[in-house]
């Protein structure tokens, strides 16, 4: 197979991995080397399904032992197999870097062999980046399940990232549909990656010369829809990662099904919407200040398809609202649907230096349809209450992302602030 | 990059000095509100080329009254869409009131300078991605690219950090201006001496693995082509190798 085959191969099989971020890291390269990376990340392109192409994302090899259900590289699956070299992923990481195509290299494999012998293959060609064309762009790692802890201190120390997937949100359903693969590992990776990122922030804070492991930390991928979980459950889950391992983000992937399997739904288009509203959620989680249990009220445990979830609590908390402009906290602010950070932010600062009325607020980019709801000002509420279910209509959003309200991507990849 | 060098002084520092005069108070001259590199036409001899040192003193002024201040100044300078008396005026205003107007968003004169500067900010981020370097004969790395606003300058520090000492140029094709870094040397030239530095035609063996790449990176149950267009606007496809078959 000559080389350009082996790339549209061995990237066709990589693409269902969603995470292609190259943020979170700054690195610049000594004399003779290329590149630096940039903390903001960069994209490069975009494809035709909206995402953001930031990284040369392969696999290593497409040959795989395991045999998940839901991935297009199991072992019982008819399909060509393929392995590239390392020097092969060197160049074209270079080639490609070198004309702006990409921030850098992200890098995952099947499980062709040992555990161990292919994170040491992963890890190769990201130590000759490293140490022998001094690359200084953007490497990710996938850790490769069951492989052993030295290996996975070894690669955070060329990569910029590592992330091992979770891939399912719970043991049982790994267990139906990724038998090879064992929670208990899966997790116990996770602790020592977030470990070994939380003693080395530790060690540069000492002595600034330490090399950082895996600066950009870690984050992981969950499969949405190909096992029974509700969204309650994904998301505590994901809360969870946040808190215990440190990750910096938790990629929801909608389930597509690769091939018929009696232990997978067959559902005719992959659940974005679903997917969606978790990348949502996860937004409320790290950047709104709300807790994975505030999110669904009593019995509920899948969210609205109507509305997003901020509006849906905001929905369940008449008492909360509304909140005052003039004198809110940020915090505060942030809960009223149709104010984001930037608006709340702008909010703020304007009002120090006069007295706000409405049409200031919508000047200021606030989405007054929905935000009227829930504000007033100086007291008074800038619109007459109404039904609960008039409000709701008014604040539906039923359709998948970025179609017709043109709403920002699916994958998540962009920094969105939706309000 | 330092302003006085020879490309800037008839870059922004004519019109930081404006900046400043009208930060302070002071009528000045008005500013040369024309496209970036006017100089490439003759220029009024009477106008006077500003000095490094005075230039430097008033990115001085500018930066301590408020950073962003400065930001504003120079991405209203680098817009096309003719800012720069607005931000003269907005300026003129924070000098008297404060800098906290910076922030007003109640303010006509403040949305619309901020919207205009962050439209240039975006074009900046974008194309910092979307340009599509060439390897040349000489060896030279260049990129042509046709930008809506004159954000050369704004790309200078991200691709020297990127190329590290290596050689590269890039090419405003419409407007006919290149930056162009040699031995750790950054240098602009316009007209002709810009255009010659495009990158040759002839396709590359790495540009044809990049559009194999680029086609199987693609998901197919997944095709959104509006969101595409909406994060790459078609008019930046020309030099997108990737695009085109
Ligand atoms: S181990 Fe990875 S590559 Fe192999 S079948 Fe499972 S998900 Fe696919």
């Amino acid at each position: 197979m000559d080389l350009g085959e082996k790339l549209a191969l061995l990237a066709a099989s990589a693409r269902y991995d969603a995470s292609c971020a190259s943020s979170g890291s700054a690195r610049v390269s000594g004399t003779g080397g290329i590149g630096a990376a940039v903390p903001a990340g960069v994209c490069h392109s975009w494809t035709g399904d909206g995402r953001c192409v930031s990284l040369l994302k392969v696999l290593y090899s497409n040959a795989c032992r395991n045999d998940c259900a839901y991935c297009v590289n199991r072992s019982s699956a008819d399909i060509r197999r393929a392995s590239f070299g390392a020097e092969e992923l060197v160049s074209l990481t270079v080639e490609f870097y070198r004309r702006n195509y990409v921030e850098g290299l992200f890098l995952s494999s099947g499980v062709f062999s040992d555990p161990d012998i292919v994170m040491e293959r992963l890890i190769e060609v990201a130590r000759i980046l490293r140490e022998r064309e001094g690359f200084a762009g953007y490497i990710h790692l996938k850790g490769i399940p069951g492989c052993g802890e030295a290996l996975l201190r070894k690669a955070g120390l060329f990569a910029d990232r590592i992330s091992v997937n979770i891939e399912l949100p719970t043991s049982r359903s790994l267990a139906l549909l990724a038998p090879q693969k064992s929670g208990a590992e899966i997790l116990g990776s996770m602790r020592l990656l977030g470990e070994a990122e939380s003693e080395s922030r530790e060690d540069a804070a000492r002595l600034r010369s330490t090399p950082r492991f895996a600066p950009a930390g870690q984050s992981t991928q969950l499969i949405v829809g190909a096992s029974p979980e509700d969204d309650r459950c994904i998301v505590n889950l994901a809360a969870a990662l946040y808190r215990r391992y440190g990750l910096r983000r938790v990629y929801y992937s909608a389930f597509m099904p690769v091939a018929p399997d009696p232990r997978l739904p067959s559902p005719t288009s992959p659940p974005l919407l679903r997917e969606h509203r978790l990348y949502q959620a996860d937004w409320l989680l790290r950047f709104y200040g709300y807790g994975a249990d505030e999110l669904f009220e009593g019995a509920e445990s899948s969210f609205a398809a109507d509305i997003d979830p901020k509006c849906s609590w905001a929905l369940g908390h008449p008492s909360f609202f509304p909140v005052d402009a003039c004198r809110a906290s940020y915090a505060e602010l942030l809960r009223v649907p149709g104010v984001g950070p930037a608006g709340a932010r702008r909010i703020l600062a304007s009002r120090s230096s006069r007295s706000l009325r409405s049409e200031d607020l919508r000047k200021m980019g606030i989405a007054l349809k929905r935000a009227s709801w829930f504000l007033s000002l100086d007291g008074s509420p800038l619109r007459e209450p109404a039904q609960p279910e008039v409000i709701r209509a008014s604040l539906a959003d039923h359709s998948p992302p970025g179609k017709a309200t043109g709403r920002p991507a699916p994958a998540g990849q962009l920094e969105l602030e939706f309000s | 990059m330092k302003p006085g060098e020879d490309s800037w002084g008839r870059g922004p520092g004519g019109f930081i000095l404006a900046a400043r005069d009208a930060l302070d108070g002071m009528a000045g001259e008005g500013p040369p509100c024309g496209e970036l590199f006017a100089a490439t036409e003759a220029r009024p001899s009477e106008r006077r080329e500003p000095d490094e040192g005075e230039i430097w003193a008033a990115i001085g002024r500018l930066r301590a009254f408020s950073i962003e201040l400065y930001d504003l100044c120079l991405l209203s300078w680098m817009s096309s869409e003719g800012l720069q008396p607005l931000f003269l005026e907005v300026a003129r205003a924070a000098g008297i009131s404060g800098s906290s107007i910076l922030f007003d968003y109640s303010r006509q004169s403040i949305r619309l300078l901020r919207a205009g500067c962050a439209r240039v900010e975006r074009e900046i981020h974008r194309l910092a991605g979307l340009a599509r370097f060439g390897l040349r004969r000489d060896g030279l790395y260049s990129a042509p690219l046709e930008p809506d606003h004159a954000i050369l300058p704004a790309l200078a520090k991200h691709f020297l950090e990127r190329f590290s000492g290596r050689s590269f140029a890039l090419v405003d094709c419409r407007r006919r201006l290149a930056l162009l870094s040699t031995e750790g040397e950054l240098r602009f030239l316009a007209g002709r001496g810009a255009l010659e530095l495009l990158p040759e035609t002839t396709a590359s063996e790495a540009e044809g693995l990049w559009k194999l790449y680029f086609t199987a990176t693609e998901n197919p149950g997944r095709l959104n082509p509006g969101l595409q267009r909406r994060f790459m606007p078609e008019r930046y496809w020309k030099h997108l190798t990737e695009l085109h078959s």
